[in-house]
């Protein structure tokens, strides 16, 4: 088991009261996992992926991933396991604005190698996965284009090879597909599910129930609480 | 901090070239004025200390009515024709308390071979003086010979040692160490040498009026001024009635009464210096925070991001921290570059204008300025902004990308 989630709590005050935006949450991802969690907007889907990767703290409850409880575990040592084991797709595509898409690409490379972001030419990039990666999302062109140069679809996929460039063990995507095509969200579903293939962890939020016939693993979530697809009404998509 | 971070950072600082530079620019100011402040700073109290070591006397008797100001005269060295009465230097030989009692005279020339300007001579009684000829043994530990002159440190005397007065060349026998004002221009000979070179300004037809007129049909020499040096215990204010009682027109000036005046000037100077540099302190560091605080607003999707492909917090705020350095430290390299051409292109226009003494530190005392400027202002960015940089650090990735979201 890669992740290990239980009694997980994110609490929030709304006008003066108390709200659980994730309610007792129990979740468990093995390696080659492809969980798709379905929810309406609100639902808590993003914040209970903002806790999985270690972005936000739980209120309660433990994040337990290969074996090592993020509580237990200073920022500094769960920013280096986001880095380089969890690539993290937000909803939103945020960009550095003055770095190519290219060098935004492999920052978390950099940062991991401590090396210079400044990229001169792909011919750099010398890791054939995501050279095919990029090939595959249909945007090799586009990555010495600043990231202002790019439409809101191309931004997403850029942002999935992002997350993707230190080959993490577990991949969390945050409605991975909005702004996207039918094609192009059928080759991002694709690409999701060749790396669960090949022993990645992947979870997904999404609305986009195409995504359902690509998950091994189908929950919803409504009102902060997760539930699994046998107690879900999409359990059977 | 890694090749990551510098990267970064330099980005962001070449990025928004208006606010970078415009924030460096204040600090390049701030690091002028410091600079400048503190090497005037040292150059004044360096000023003071060696003409107080150099005064000697405890009492110096001047006259009274003419031009003549006691600091002009005996500390800067400016020349203006006055004597005292005839007399008065027996006469103060004679009182109780005074150990020594030694005269100087003063002679201005037009412009000598030697200088641009007009010089000071200052002749020195060699059986009594006590004040001159101790500065010039510590230059020229033999004893000066008969004719011969010593010059101020600013005086040029060529390859052939050598000074022209009035058609005459007096070879120069020593350069004395800078005192930090204009007798640092002036040349020092004796009693002898002095008449020689009034005779010389005879032959030319040039007269020192009142040395001449006031001399003629007696046999007693009036002087320009007397130094004294008193015995241990010596009565100050009964000394100083007593010559007033005895002659007219002379102005008695003890040690302390000259130098406070000197040391007013000097703080005053001091303190408008450092107002200046802690107004400039204040507006670069209110003009930091603000615009740190409004650019790191700005971004905070950015950060957001870097959160999420895994920067921590503590390096969150290094990246801020490290901006603010990278401010600093452009500004303080401009500042001093500037501020050093400056200072030290114009650092003889500024002894002559400050009225004050002024002596340029020595390479030890300017390494530690410069040291101190640079320390200083490059921690000045980052405890400005570091209240800024831990806001950073504590950002809410989340809450970041969802009001982008929304």
């Amino acid at each position: 088991m890669i992740l290990n989630v239980s009694n997980l709590y994110k609490t929030y005050i709304r006008r003066g009261e108390e709200f659980n935006a994730v309610d007792n949450v129990e979740f468990f991802a093995w390696s080659g996992d492809f969980s798709v969690i379905y929810g309406e907007s609100g639902s808590g889907k993003s914040t209970l992926l903002s806790l999985l990767s270690g972005i936000n703290r739980p209120s309660k409850g433990s994040v337990i991933f290969n074996g090592a409880d993020f509580a237990n575990l200073s920022d500094d040592a769960v920013s280096a396991v986001r880095n380089e084991k969890i690539g993290y797709i937000p909803q939103e595509a945020v960009f550095l604005p003055h770095f190519t898409v290219l060098e935004n690409i492999l920052l978390p490379k950099a940062l991991r190698d401590g090396e210079k972001i400044e990229v001169r030419s792909i011919a750099d990039v010398t890791d054939v996965d995501i050279a095919s990666a990029l090939e595959t999302l249909g945007i090799a062109h586009l990555v010495h284009e600043m990231p202002a140069e790019l439409s809101g679809g191309e931004l997403k996929r850029a942002a999935i090879a992002r997350a993707l460039v230190n080959k993490p063990e577990v991949v969390i995507a945050d409605e991975p597909t909005s702004n996207l095509d039918e094609t192009n969200a059928k080759i991002v579903f694709d690409l999701l599910a060749e790396l669960a293939h090949s022993g990645t962890s992947v979870i997904v939020a999404t609305h986009d129930p195409r995504g359902f016939r690509y998950g091994d693993r189908i929950y919803t979530m409504h009102k902060g609480r997760l539930l699994p697809s046998a107690e879900s009404d999409f359990g059977g998509l | 901090m890694n090749k990551t971070d510098l990267n970064l950072i330099i980005e962001n600082y070449l990025r928004n070239p208006f606010r970078s530079f415009g924030l460096s620019l204040l600090i390049a100011l701030l690091a002028s004025v410091l600079l400048v402040g503190g090497l005037l700073s040292f150059s004044l109290s360096k000023g003071l200390n060696r003409l107080s070591s150099r005064l000697g006397a405890d009492v110096i008797v001047i006259p009274q009515g003419s031009e003549i100001n006691d600091q002009t005269v005996l500390l800067q060295g400016d020349s203006k024709y006055a004597y005292l009465p005839q007399g008065s230097l027996e006469f103060i030989r004679g009182l109780d308390g005074v150990e020594i009692a030694t005269p100087q005279y003063f002679l201005t020339t037009l412009s000598s071979s030697c200088c641009d300007q007009k010089v000071l001579i200052i002749g020195f009684e060699p059986a009594s003086d006590f004040v001159i000829q101790p500065w010039i043994h510590e230059v020229l530990t033999d004893k000066l010979p008969k004719g011969a002159i010593v010059v101020g440190s600013d005086i040029s005397v060529g390859e052939k040692r050598t000074v022209r007065f009035f058609d005459h060349e007096y070879p120069v026998a020593a350069t004395l160490e800078p005192v930090g004002n204009k007798l640092d221009q002036a040349v020092f000979v004796d009693v002898a040498t002095l008449a020689d070179i009034r005779e010389a300004a005879k032959a030319k037809g040039v007269i020192f009026l009142h040395q001449d007129v006031k001399s003629e049909g007696s046999d007693s020499p009036i002087y320009s001024s007397v130094l004294i040096k008193l015995r241990a215990g010596a009565d100050i204010e009964r000394l100083s009635r007593e010559i007033h009682t005895r002659f007219d027109g002379v102005q008695i000036r003890t040690r302390k009464d000259l130098f406070s005046g000197l040391e007013k000037s000097a703080n005053f100077l001091q303190i408008v210096v450092w107002s200046i540099v802690a107004l400039f302190l204040m507006i670069a560091v209110a003009a930091i925070v603000i615009s740190f605080s409004l650019s790191t607003r700005e971004r905070r999707r950015e950060y957001a991001l870097l959160r999420i492909v895994g920067y921590a917090r503590k390096r969150l705020r290094t990246l801020v921290l490290g901006e603010s350095l990278l401010v600093s430290a452009v500004g303080t390299y401009i500042g001093l570059l500037l501020s050093s051409v400056a200072f030290f292109t114009f650092k003889i226009w500024i002894g002559e204008h400050v009225n004050v003494p002024f002596i340029v530190p020595g390479n030890a005392e300017i390494a530690a300025v410069y040291a101190v400027v640079v320390l200083l202002l490059h921690s000045v960015g980052p405890l400005a902004v570091y209240g800024v940089a831990n806001k950073v650090s504590k950002i809410d990735a989340y809450a970041a990308l969802r009001e982008v979201e929304h």
